[in-house]
């Protein structure tokens, strides 16, 4: 069974969930015994020149989103891509819809929480800081004679 | 402060404990009369106070009815749709902080109606808990509070009344409710309206499309909806209610299985005591003088005159038996009257020997100092910052570092005179009006130098003296003994502590460097690092030399400043979030996915990812 595979590059972050993606050509793919959708290894009527600039690619037919992990020319006409699925770009409005307890965030977040991360130069710091507004003990002593009687 | 839960009574409901807290203003609370004239409650039980209106003005903003609307006996007032919206939400928005509190629709309107066709008698309100807060509670109307309603409207489709009351907080924590208020009451005490009960009652229906409300105040002994409260408030009949202000208490709430408190984070302040109002001087047997060096110098002339004459009547006479003390002190004393001859046993000391009679007791204020914060982040806080204060005549004191930062730190000395001793208070608060100030720390220590005036009377000096610096040797060891446990790691350097006599305050250390290690892995190794203690005991005599003033330490973590680095690895969080609520990098501690039609491999690889930090 043939299916039509996407294949071009993103330069997004690989852990992110919204991946730019630029597509290089549509071509016609099918699988190859013994690989899976996690881990499809597709065979692809192309040079392995045509698409040797791909890193991401999309099946439609799958529902899913891929790094491209290799390019292998077989024949001349005739390459195998393999690749691993995308679980954040596939599922990402799903996995928006969840909610958890956030460890770290980049814009929420509670710095009175104790963060091992945070880097500690041995240098303390060391202050010293009079009181104002008020007395203090004289230079002068003052003698004070108690007396019975 | 004692916060008990208040119950939740439903004629034929079991009972229940509801309990939370939302803040109001002062005015609820120092409500006086608006005329400031007596306050004069005539048959209260019948009509409404106007000097009370002012008390829950508060509440009628909050809820949107104007005051104007308000004090009219059984007087309907149409009621909109949208502000009896806004009337529920305001209450009911306030369950919803508290969800494990939160009543239930079906239970708020079960209450069963002894007279036909009235729907719903059930009463949700707040009780007073103190100063600033006020607690919910609920409880029921009788049913002939509806009677004249259900006359006069007999579609009404919708009925609630809300209590809101001022209860005296022994009311609410014992549950004794017998206060009876005498009719023609009269008080000129504004105070009085804490202990008289009073109790704003909405009071919400609904005749066809339109909704009515209607406002009473009467004095809460006189109501009986809530007095129905105290009835069955009964710790005899109610076994397992749950106090939360006894630590022993076996009792498990059982509406209540842990995690929630009572949320009390309130504090009782604790002011400076005042000087006792009465010294050794008041009788007049005991005076004591501050003297400058040249009235000394007379005085001790008198003791010690070389005139042979006088040295035969001095043998007789003895007048040094008549000196308790003489010592210095370093700061001047409260001069109780102008400058007088000293007469010692009745006689008078001679030409010269004059003195200024001063107060046994004093004060003396050093002043103010605030510890600010430096990253506003957890490394401003203990144990990370240190905090350290000097005080004269005492030495170097350790604070919680929690205690004063961000806080005014004020430092007061109450003194005896006669003896030099004093107690040294630290109030902490978050301003420096007195109001805000608190003792958190007190302190003791002496100033006296005694100043000799005889061989033996020198003897016991130098022997003060020797004993005082015996002491500080013996610091200096235990100091010694802290400082190699410190430095040391574990095991070793709590046996080097040990070794040194000073086994749990070193054990101590040495936890808390391994808990530290333990908690923050090695990136904060300066929390290690040993504490040094900076001065030894500075009191007596020494204090003269010591430095004269207060003044603080503070030791903060230099920590390093990354660029961006919240957008790189995030901040920590420890909340609670949808994760369409987020953007940037995000870390998940705990979730479990649900609405993926995605392979258990590709699920659990989600999960990874999640944890180990993605770009939502």
């Amino acid at each position: 069974m043939s299916f039509n595979v996407s294949i071009g590059y993103t330069t997004s972050d690989k852990n992110a969930l919204d991946k730019n993606y630029t597509e290089l050509v549509s071509l016609s793919g099918t699988l190859i015994n013994d690989t899976n959708v996690v881990n499809p290894s597709i065979l692809l009527k192309c040079s392995a020149e045509d698409i040797a600039k791909a890193n991401y690619m999309k099946v439609d037919n799958f529902g899913r989103d891929y790094f491209i992990n290799d390019i292998m020319a077989l024949t001349e006409g005739t390459c195998v891509v393999t690749a691993h699925v995308d679980v954040l770009s596939t599922y990402k409005n799903q996995i928006r819809a969840n909610t958890g307890v956030i460890a770290r965030q980049e814009n929420k977040w509670n710095l009175y929480i104790d963060d091992d991360l945070f880097k500690v130069d041995s240098r303390t710091i060391i202050q010293t800081k009079q009181f104002s507004g008020g007395g203090s003990f004289t230079v002068h002593p003052h003698i004070a004679l108690v007396l019975v009687g | 402060m004692l916060y008990t839960k208040v119950p939740c009574i439903f004629e034929n409901q079991p009972i229940q404990d509801y309990k939370f807290l939302i803040q109001c203003d002062d005015e609820l609370y120092n409500r006086k009369p608006i005329d400031g004239s007596a306050v004069y409650l005539l048959n209260p039980s019948l009509e409404g106070y106007d000097s009370l209106e002012s008390v829950f003005e508060t509440i009628f903003t909050k809820i949107n009815i104007q005051p104007a609307d308000f004090n009219e006996w059984h007087e309907s007032t149409s009621l909109t749709n949208s502000r009896l919206l806004q009337l529920v939400n305001m209450l009911g928005s306030n369950f919803k902080l508290n969800p494990e509190y939160m009543f239930t629709s079906g239970d708020l309107y079960t209450g069963v109606s002894d007279a036909p066709g009235v729907p719903d008698r059930c009463v949700v309100g707040y009780n007073r808990l103190d100063q600033n807060s006020i607690v919910a509670s609920f409880s029921q109307t009788s049913p002939f509070i509806h009677a004249a309603f259900m006359q006069e409207y007999p579609n009404q489709q919708f009925h609630m009344i809300y209590n809101l009351s001022v209860l005296p907080e022994a009311c609410i924590n014992d549950g004794v409710f017998d206060l009876e208020v005498p009719l023609d009451f009269v008080t000129e005490d504004p105070e009085d309206l804490r202990k008289w009960i009073a109790m704003l009652s909405i009071e919400v229906w609904q005749n066809s499309s339109d909704f009515k409300y209607n406002c009473v105040v009467t004095l809460t002994s006189f109501a009986f909806n809530m007095r129905a409260i105290s009835d069955r408030y009964d710790t005899k009949s109610v076994p397992n209610l749950y106090d939360t202000n006894d630590p022993n208490s076996t009792n498990q709430d059982p509406t209540n299985p842990g995690g929630s408190g009572d949320g009390d984070t309130n504090s009782d302040r604790i002011p400076v005591p005042v000087l006792p109002d009465d010294d050794m001087t008041a009788s007049g047997s005991v005076r004591i003088y501050e003297l400058s060096v040249g009235e000394l110098t007379a005085f001790m002339n008198y003791l010690h005159s070389p005139n042979w004459t006088e040295a035969i009547i001095k043998t007789w006479q003895n007048p040094i038996q008549g000196v308790v003390s003489l010592h210095y002190l370093p700061y001047p004393m409260v001069p109780k009257g102008g400058s007088e001859q000293i007469t010692i046993l009745g006689v008078p000391a001679g030409v010269g020997a004059n003195g200024t009679p001063v107060n046994q007791w004093q004060t003396i204020n050093f002043g103010y100092c605030f510890i600010g914060t430096v990253k506003n982040n957890y490394l401003d806080y203990a144990p990370y910052t240190k905090v350290q204060i000097y005080l004269p005549g005492i030495g170097i004191r350790d604070l919680n570092a929690d205690d004063v930062i961000n806080k005014w730190v004020k430092v007061q000395y109450n003194c005896d005179n006669v003896t030099g001793q004093f107690v040294a208070f630290i109030l902490v608060g978050p301003t420096k009006a007195d109001t805000d100030m608190s003792v958190k720390y007190t302190f003791s220590g002496c100033v006296a130098a005694p100043f000799p005036i005889s061989q033996n009377n020198w003897g016991n000096t130098y022997i003060a003296a020797a004993t005082l610096a015996a002491g500080a040797l013996a610091g200096g060891v235990a100091t010694a003994g802290n400082a190699v446990a410190a430095s040391g790691s574990g095991a070793g350097a709590a046996s080097a502590a040990g070794a040194a006599g000073e086994t749990e305050g070193a054990l101590f250390n040495a936890g808390a460097v391994a808990k530290r290690t333990t908690n923050i892995g090695n990136s904060l190794t300066s929390l290690a690092k040993p504490s040094i203690t900076r001065a030894g005991t500075v009191s007596g005599t020494t204090s003269l030399f010591g430095v004269r003033a207060p003044y603080m330490i503070i030791e903060r973590p230099n920590v390093q400043d990354f660029k961006d680095f919240n957008k790189i690895k995030g901040y920590a969080c420890g909340k609670t979030f949808k994760l369409s609520d987020l953007s940037g990098y995000t870390e998940v501690e705990r979730i479990h996915l649900t609405g993926l039609r995605a392979t258990a491999t590709e699920i659990n690889e989600i999960e990874r990812l999640l944890e180990g930090g993605v770009m939502l």
